[in-house]
């Protein structure tokens, strides 16, 4: 059989985004990158749990504290990854050459842009999986656990899927792929300082640049409802901004990737 | 999710004409003219060099025709499919785009299978037509390492059969051949040459190498400054430049008789003698158009006094060519 005799397709692709995601799950975690980053986490979630777990058997950290530093800690570095990996997207393409290829198949922009925003939150998935075994040794108790586990799915997706979508846009606009990492990380380090500052909360302005900011208003949710015993409904007002932040990045991301996918950018 | 794209309805007559039709073609970045109102035409089967000095804007019309980079002015279509129609145009055209690579982590066969299923192909056909690519471009030993581990030759192979996905009407390649071995070189021609012939693909090469035009190009298109200066056959751009052919003779007899005889013939030019008592003589052509060539060898082999023992013909090089309808070295 000769290549001219395979009948050529009616119609191009339907759901290209799948196969693009496919493809860099595949290259993503069937090449052991991906593992090898989330093993890495796993080693640093062991070193907080077991000082969180030494400091609550010292009495110095009750349950609830342990598990919100561990949840602290899985949000941040499964944003990091996801926001690496979402930062590296385009402009990694770009200059591995590998970009005009896929750009040439008849896919729409769209689908090339939800495809490699999947791939990138699919490091936020499997992050917070193995988290979950840290989270149940130190949870006391299963309505810790249920709240911990609950509140770290949700609101960490929320801020990783509304890094994902920003770190594709720096991507898609930077000139060389290390300056879009290093613009995403500045990003980070930004949106993550506020929340470090001792007394920032004693302010009306503190309180609502906490609120504004994705990171640390959905940081702020986790602890209301884990070390504060809020409801859902109560911490609602620390959700809105990761919220926010997650369908507004993807969608100007996907409305503009037409214009994401270009070739150079100077 | 997926944009729903109508299928093209290439035309017989369509397919009997040109198949991509370019037309006033004009790029400006700032203040650069990058192309100037190019505009040209390729039919189904026909290979066409694309020709310049560096900067010349082969790479812009390139990047034009495959849909990459709007023109500031002027049009195109394939298949009759004009440039607001992109996804159309990308169905049924093949790109190996200059400097691009396939990625490292993924294997020969892996390439191939993902973009014919982005071309649309079943699963099954996609592995089918990956297998028969890869057979097509001698890539079969190697189809399943990965492709950072391929030689240049290999990834240029590679390109080229993913050039090859969907059956294109049109296939783009941009210096395929560079950095090849003569081996390699050679390779890559006879792949464009059966996608030509046997697939009756519109092939446009753009390259630096012009022994390779020579070899497999039916019409030479060169650009100069943004301007397409020339277009033709390679022998009407050699009667264009006004380049003079030459002939080499060995002729028994009475050479002054000769050259009597060949300054009577309006297309030869100067006449130099070969090394004394060696019968040669060189000349330049002027004009090998036509019967020009036949009727200087029959005014030779109708004369009673001179013998002709060997004519061999010399055309200009396609490199004097193209450095006279570009002005030369800058």
């Amino acid at each position: 059989m000769t290549t001219l005799d395979i009948a050529r397709p009616k119609a191009p692709a339907v759901g290209a985004w799948r196969l693009v995601a496919g493809r860099d799950l595949r290259d993503l975690w069937g090449r052991g990158r991906g593992i090898l980053v989330v093993l890495v986490a796993a080693v640093l979630f062991s070193a907080v749990t077991y000082l969180s777990a030494s400091e609550a058997s010292l009495n110095l950290l009750d349950a609830k504290e342990a598990v919100h530093l561990l949840i602290q800690v899985v949000v941040i570095i499964g944003c990091l990854l996801v926001l690496v990996s979402a930062a590296d997207a385009i402009s990694g393409e770009r200059e591995r050459r590998t970009l005009e290829p896929v750009l040439l198949a008849p896919v729409s922009r769209r689908d090339l842009a939800i495809g490699k925003l999947v791939a990138a939150v699919s490091l936020w998935f499997a992050t917070l999986v193995v988290a979950i075994p840290y989270i149940l040794v130190l949870a006391d108790g299963p309505a810790i656990v249920f709240d911990a586990l609950t509140t770290t799915a949700i609101i960490g997706t929320l801020v990783a899927v509304g890094l994902a979508g920003l770190a594709l846009l720096i991507s898609a606009f930077s000139g060389s792929n290390r300056l879009s990492l290093a613009s995403a990380l500045f990003v980070v380090l930004v949106l993550t300082a506020p929340s470090r500052v001792p007394g920032i909360t004693k302010n009306s302005v503190g309180e609502a640049l906490l609120h504004i900011n994705p990171i640390t208003s959905g940081l702020g949710g986790i602890e209301r409802i884990i070390v504060k015993g809020d409801s859902w409904s109560e911490a609602a007002d620390w959700l809105v901004s990761p919220a926010i932040a997650a369908v507004l990045t993807i969608v100007i991301a996907v409305a503009l990737a037409p214009r994401l996918f270009a070739l150079e950018r100077s | 999710m997926a944009t729903q794209i109508a299928e093209p309805t290439p035309t017989e007559a369509g397919r009997a004409q040109d198949v991509l039709e370019a037309t006033n073609l004009t790029r400006v970045y700032g203040d650069l003219l990058a192309v100037d109102s190019v505009s040209f035409g390729v039919r189904a089967g026909e290979v066409v060099g694309l020709l310049g000095p560096n900067g010349a804007g082969k790479t812009t019309i390139m990047r034009i025709l495959t849909t990459m980079l709007a023109p500031s002015a002027g049009e195109f279509s394939v298949l009759g499919h004009g440039a607001d129609q992109a996804g159309v145009i990308r169905r049924v055209i093949g790109v190996f785009p200059e400097n691009s690579a396939a990625p490292g982590s993924q294997t020969g066969r892996e390439e191939l299978r993902y973009h014919a299923r982005l071309h649309g192909y079943p699963k099954p056909d996609a592995d089918q037509l990956a297998a028969s690519l890869l057979a097509e471009v001698d890539l079969e030993a190697a189809a399943d390492r990965r492709a950072g581990g391929y030689s240049r030759g290999m990834r240029q192979r590679l390109g080229i059969a993913r050039a090859l996905i969907g059956d294109p009407a049109v296939i783009l390649l941009d210096e395929p051949t560079l950095g090849l071995d003569p081996a390699g070189r050679r390779q890559v021609l006879d792949i464009i040459l059966h996608a030509a012939a046997d697939r009756g693909s519109a092939v446009i090469v753009s390259t630096h190498l012009l022994d390779e035009v020579e070899r497999v190009c039916d019409r030479v298109l060169i650009m100069d400054r943004g301007q397409l200066v020339a277009q033709g056959t390679v022998d009407e751009l050699r009667a264009r430049s006004g380049l003079p052919s030459r002939a080499h003779l060995h002729i028994d007899g009475d050479l002054d008789v000769a050259i009597a005889l060949m300054e009577g013939v309006p297309a030869v030019g100067d006449i130099d003698r070969g090394p004394p008592g060696s019968g040669e003589l060189q000349m330049e052509l002027n004009d090998v158009s036509g019967d020009a060539v036949p009727a200087l060898v029959g005014t030779l082999i109708g004369s009673p006094t001179v013998r002709l023992r060997s004519f061999t013909f010399e055309p200009a090089g396609l490199e004097e060519v193209f450095l006279a309808l570009t002005g030369g070295v800058r």
